[in-house]
């Protein structure tokens, strides 16, 4: 089955800036898909890229394994998308604001409904949206975006304003779209605990670059591990380990030790105790994907990526 | 197809906003300070020592006022209007992103302007036929007669040529309204553009300035005979010119 979203070498540039730097992607059918990245890193250029509503200086971005650029109506009747915070008309009620998108998509007025029943706005659907909670909103927008049941839903910070209890929403909502409606999501977030808990693939970009792709797992097995030790004598035992060529990070009493095939966790037990340093605890501690995100999204002291 | 579609869609967006209400409130406003005028200073205004039915001088009178400071007036403010809709809450990013080209967008919302312009005028004349039945009713210092057959025909081509001569101004401020997201832009260019226009005509028109896009529809109206029809079919074709740059532009812009 194609790839609903393909991306090869996209360039875009402001002025003298550079946004999107050669960014290639592939999102795998009925995925949801995490487009992560620190404010600034590209992302929501990225999505306008692949709406049309910007143009790529150099590569392509290919949607349902057809050229957007030549297929440009045909790809978008089968895209919803929320760019960033919801566009409303707030002198419209909720339901009319669908309407405008209804009659531009020539649905019947069920799907209407069915949006609205999918956020659970059906009762309020007739109130004027100035009249509206920024929660209300944002899941009016995301209606917006399920209007005809499309079959990529792009999601630009869908969460952004939200409430924990609409963040939930959101989350099951989203998570649940692929195996529900056959869909495929691609949900960008500047917040991995937000897309973590969803995403079946994830995607982290840092300066306009591609830092990572791949499943949740295949992040994990990239992040580190390491010895954690709390001891009494935190110098001392640095002072220790740093005589058999260990490097040892400090922090309080613990210890942090990149773990060896030669210097594992029972070898550097033995070494503290002969020095008389008494080990409290010892554990082996694998980075968590925040770790991993941070890692690849900041950027390096001498100035590379 | 697509653009009825859009067309039906941009109706509904104009739904409890002034736009459609400008259409009536415009031209009666027009219309009521005719009358009032008219009523008060009878000899001045409607020629009573001319012979004849005064259908012609009071429509005269209505398309002057209309064509020199309402009627610019009222398609800056109803393409800024239109344009503002979808410049708050930049709107283009949910717009465009839809499967329908874009420029059925520009041209459906130029087509409603269009369409509200030439409504508005009707309007005007319908004043003109009310006001033509009060008038003889009035107390007034002079006699004037509003007899039948109302001269329909000549009162439309009259209206119809000011409103068609306001085309070209109706494409710039249209393009100006999208290209720029501030209503300051398109308002201030508008409120210029028709001071300008009226100073022209108070300096007296006849060379150039007559075809200042703003001062175009005055042309009607003026004086001295104009050549309407072929300043219809220049202001006509340079209006198509800046329509389809405007659309040109539109199309390719990218959304923010």
């Amino acid at each position: 089955m194609e790839a609903p979203v393909r991306i090869e070498g996209v360039w875009k540039t402001f002025g003298s800036t550079a946004a999107v730097r050669g960014l290639s992607l592939s999102v795998p059918p009925h995925s949801v898909y995490g487009f992560l990245g620190p404010n600034g890193a590209g992302k929501s250029t990225t999505i306008r890229m692949m709406l049309g509503l910007q143009r790529a200086d150099r590569g392509a971005v290919f949607l349902f394994g057809r050229p957007f650029a030549e297929e440009r109506i045909a790809a978008l009747r089968r895209i919803g998308s929320m760019v960033e915070s919801p566009s409303l008309y707030p002198h419209l009620t909720g339901r009319e604001n669908l309407e405008v998108h209804r009659r531009l998509l020539s649905l019947s007025r069920a799907a209407i409904d069915e949006a609205l029943e999918t956020v659970d706005l059906l009762s309020v659907g007739d109130r004027l949206v100035r009249n509206y909670s920024s929660g209300m909103k944002q899941r009016l927008a995301l209606a917006q975006a399920l209007l005809g049941t499309p079959e990529l839903l792009l999601l630009d910070e869908p969460t952004n304003g939200l409430d924990p209890a609409g963040i939930h929403e959101v989350r099951t909502l989203v998570r649940d779209l692929p195996k529900r409606r056959g869909m495929t999501v691609f949900l960008s977030s500047h917040l991995l605990a937000e897309v973590e808990q969803v995403a079946t693939h994830f995607a982290i970009i840092s300066q306009g670059q591609l830092k990572f792709e791949g499943t949740p797992e295949e992040l994990r097995a990239r992040s580190r591990q390491r010895i954690v030790v709390e001891v009494d004598q935190p110098e001392r035992a640095q002072a220790r380990l740093a005589g058999v060529g260990r490097k040892v990070t400090c922090e309080g009493d613990l210890l942090l030790i990149e773990p060896e095939d030669e210097f594992g966790p029972a070898r550097i037990n033995a070494i503290l105790v002969q020095a008389g340093v008494a080990v409290s605890s010892l554990a082996m501690q694998r980075s968590t994907l925040e770790d991993a995100f941070l890692e690849l999204t900041t950027p390096s002291q001498e100035g590379g990526q | 197809m697509m653009l009825l579609r859009v067309l039906y869609a941009e109706s509904l967006k104009m739904k409890r906003t002034i736009a459609f209400k400008m259409v009536v409130i415009a031209p009666v406003a027009v219309g009521l300070l005719i009358l009032f005028v008219a009523a008060q200073a009878p000899f001045s205004m409607l020629r009573p020592n001319i012979p004849g039915d005064k259908w012609m001088p009071l429509a005269h009178l209505n398309l002057l006022v209309w064509a020199v400071l309402m009627l610019p007036l009222f398609i800056t403010l109803e393409t800024a209007l239109i344009a503002g809709l979808d410049h708050a809450e930049n709107q283009w990013k949910n717009l465009l992103a839809r499967p329908v080209p874009r420029w059925t967008f520009y041209v459906a919302k130029l087509l409603i302007v269009v369409a509200m312009t030439a409504a508005s005028t009707v309007v005007l004349l319908c004043g003109v036929l009310v006001a033509g039945a009060i008038l003889p009713r009035l107390p007034l210092s002079v006699e004037v007669s509003f007899g039948l057959p109302v001269p329909w025909a000549d009162m439309l081509r009259l209206g119809s040529q000011v409103a068609g001569l306001a085309f070209l101004m109706l494409t710039i401020q249209h393009w100006v309204s999208l290209r720029w997201r501030a209503f300051s832009v398109a308002i201030g260019v508008g409120i210029l553009a028709t001071v300008a226009s009226y100073l022209m005509l108070a300096a007296g028109l006849g060379g150039w300035e007559q075809y200042f896009p703003w001062s175009l529809p005055m042309l009607v109206i003026a004086r001295t005979p104009q050549n309407i029809e072929a300043a219809l079919w220049a202001g006509g074709a340079v209006g198509f010119v800046v329509a389809a740059a405007g659309c040109w532009d539109f199309c390719r812009r990218d959304v923010k």
